[in-house]
């Protein structure tokens, strides 16, 4: 059924009772041509690139919760484009522009609000390592400039004089977008399921059978299902399911938390970025701030995180922006990331062949589409896309790391 | 959380600083090692999910290093003998 303007009135005339499922209900067959473990974003995406690019339909989706339960519904929705080395930059660049037409392609609205993002700069140093990163991501063509005091001021009319902090200036960056999180996820498995794709909620995957050739089928909750091309797009969990297939994955699990206030007016279209405090907040369609941390000291997989760390974000937003002091809490919460050592993410084949593994995204939301495109394309045709080359897991033994200050978790 | 540090009591987690897993241990002898297993000696850590023992560092503190049991699920900790405490 086709969501459009002429639909949602006929529906309206027969009181809105001939809407039918986004996806198929489906119970597991005894094998598939490739399976996909995970039903986020990335996952079904992965699933449904297979199915639409490759012409690869009997395919199933594995999902232990309910789809785009995990990260997917814990992010904040952001979408930039500021990561400085060459092979992210490349990736992120497309990643952003990939987002542009995935509305009309999956016919499904992803709320796509382009708000731009204004960094707050308070050093000289933070000056120049912000020149440095415009001029790096401008070779691969997203666009940055630094604003000056006043034009900061307009864009932030709540911000505090620069006579009470040392603010040098800021960075705009036009390109940020802002996407609804469960709609990606709805998107992709109604538009999946529509071309063939079994997606399989409710179903964990226990184990992963092998044998000298590589993967042949996968142990579930639901029964044993087999397949030759696994694909592995989970969150937080990843160094375990890869274990399962013998894998080992240089990954640390930490909690990156989040947290909204009550809704108010409209006041802030910008999506304002404190640096060096490890802090950024915006405020969504409903009219609620949203608000971003670092991640938390030390790895865990508690989806509540430490309570000193939005304490700290608090205190920061609250320097820059004392006028929001009385805004009250909605609630707070973690989403479990799995770090890289390089906060990079890997998206790649493994040493067990037909087990290709999209991982560790460090903040992976922003780059679902391109990610799930590339995972797709990885297990078609068994070889990475040269847009993905430098993701790939064997780059922690080469030490050709890409050491990215971007992402979240800077260590 | 509030961990227990054998020489101070227990102290809010602000004060510690998180030392990894005990049984990350540098290799013995690193010239034996092949790549793959020096490459999961410095990118790979156990990363367990439930219960830990790992090195925590009482910097705002005492200064030592201490062994606490941590479970990383809910962040639930537990004392150690005083045998497993270095320093």
């Amino acid at each position: 059924m086709k969501y459009s303007a002429l639909n949602l009135a006929w529906q309206g005339v027969r009181n809105h009772r001939g809407w039918r499922r986004a996806w198929r209900h489906a119970t597991p067959k005894k094998a598939y041509d490739a399976i996909i473990i995970g039903g986020g974003g990335h996952g079904l995406g992965a699933a449904y690139y297979l199915a639409k690019k490759h012409g690869i339909t009997n395919v199933a989706v594995l999902e232990k919760g309910w789809l785009g339960g995990g990260n997917t519904a814990r992010n904040t929705m952001t979408i930039r484009d500021n990561f400085i080395y060459p092979d992210n930059a490349r990736f992120h660049h497309a990643a952003v522009k990939s987002w542009h037409t995935l509305s009309s392609e999956l016919n499904f609205n992803m709320m796509i609000s382009k708000r731009g993002m204004t960094t707050v700069l308070m050093s000289d140093r933070d000056l120049s390592d912000a020149q440095r990163m415009i001029n790096t991501t401008a070779l691969f063509g997203a666009e940055h400039r630094i604003i000056d005091i006043e034009e900061l001021q307009q864009r932030l009319p709540m911000a505090v004089s620069p006579a009470r902090l040392p603010i040098v200036g800021g960075v705009y960056h036009p390109d940020v977008v802002m996407a609804r999180h469960d709609a990606v996820a709805w998107g992709y498995a109604r538009a999946a399921s529509n071309l063939g794709v079994d997606i399989i909620e409710n179903c964990e995957v226990t184990d992963i059978i092998r044998d000298a050739k590589g993967v042949t089928g996968v142990e579930t909750s639901l029964g044993n299902i087999l397949t030759r091309k696994l694909g592995m797009a989970v969150a937080g969990h990843g160094k375990h399911v890869a274990a399962m297939a013998g894998v080992e994955l240089p990954i640390e699990t930490v909690p990156l938390q989040a947290m909204v206030s009550t809704p108010v007016k409209p006041f802030l279209d910008n999506i304002v970025v404190l640096r060096g405090f490890n802090t950024y907040f915006m405020q969504s369609d409903k009219g609620e701030l949203v608000m971003g941390s670092g991640t938390d000291p030390y790895p865990s997989y508690s989806q509540r995180g430490a309570p000193q760390i939005p304490e700290a974000t608090i205190a920061a937003i609250l320097q820059v922006f004392p006028s929001l002091e009385r805004m009250q809490f909605m609630r707070q919460w973690a989403g479990i990331l799995d770090l890289t050592y390089d906060n990079s993410p890997i998206i790649s084949k493994t040493e067990v062949d037909g087990f290709y593994i999209d991982v560790a995204g460090s903040g992976g939301f922003k780059t679902t589409p391109l990610a799930a495109m590339m995972h797709a394309d990885l297990i078609a045709n068994d070889r990475p896309d040269p847009l993905i080359e430098a993701y790939s897991l064997e780059r922690f033994s080469t030490g050709r790391l890409i050491l990215e200050r971007a992402s979240y978790g800077n260590r | 959380m509030v961990i227990e540090c054998p020489h101070c009591g227990e102290r809010h987690e602000d004060e510690f600083v998180y030392g990894g897993d005990v049984r990350h241990a540098r290799p013995e002898n690193p010239d034996a090692l092949s790549d793959a297993a020096w490459r999961d000696y410095i990118y790979s850590v156990p990363n367990t999910k439930g219960w830990a023992k790992e090195h925590w560092w009482h910097v705002r503190g005492c200064n030592r290093w201490i062994v606490v049991q941590r479970n990383s699920v809910n962040n639930e900790l537990r004392s150690e003998t005083d045998e497993n405490y270095h320093g």
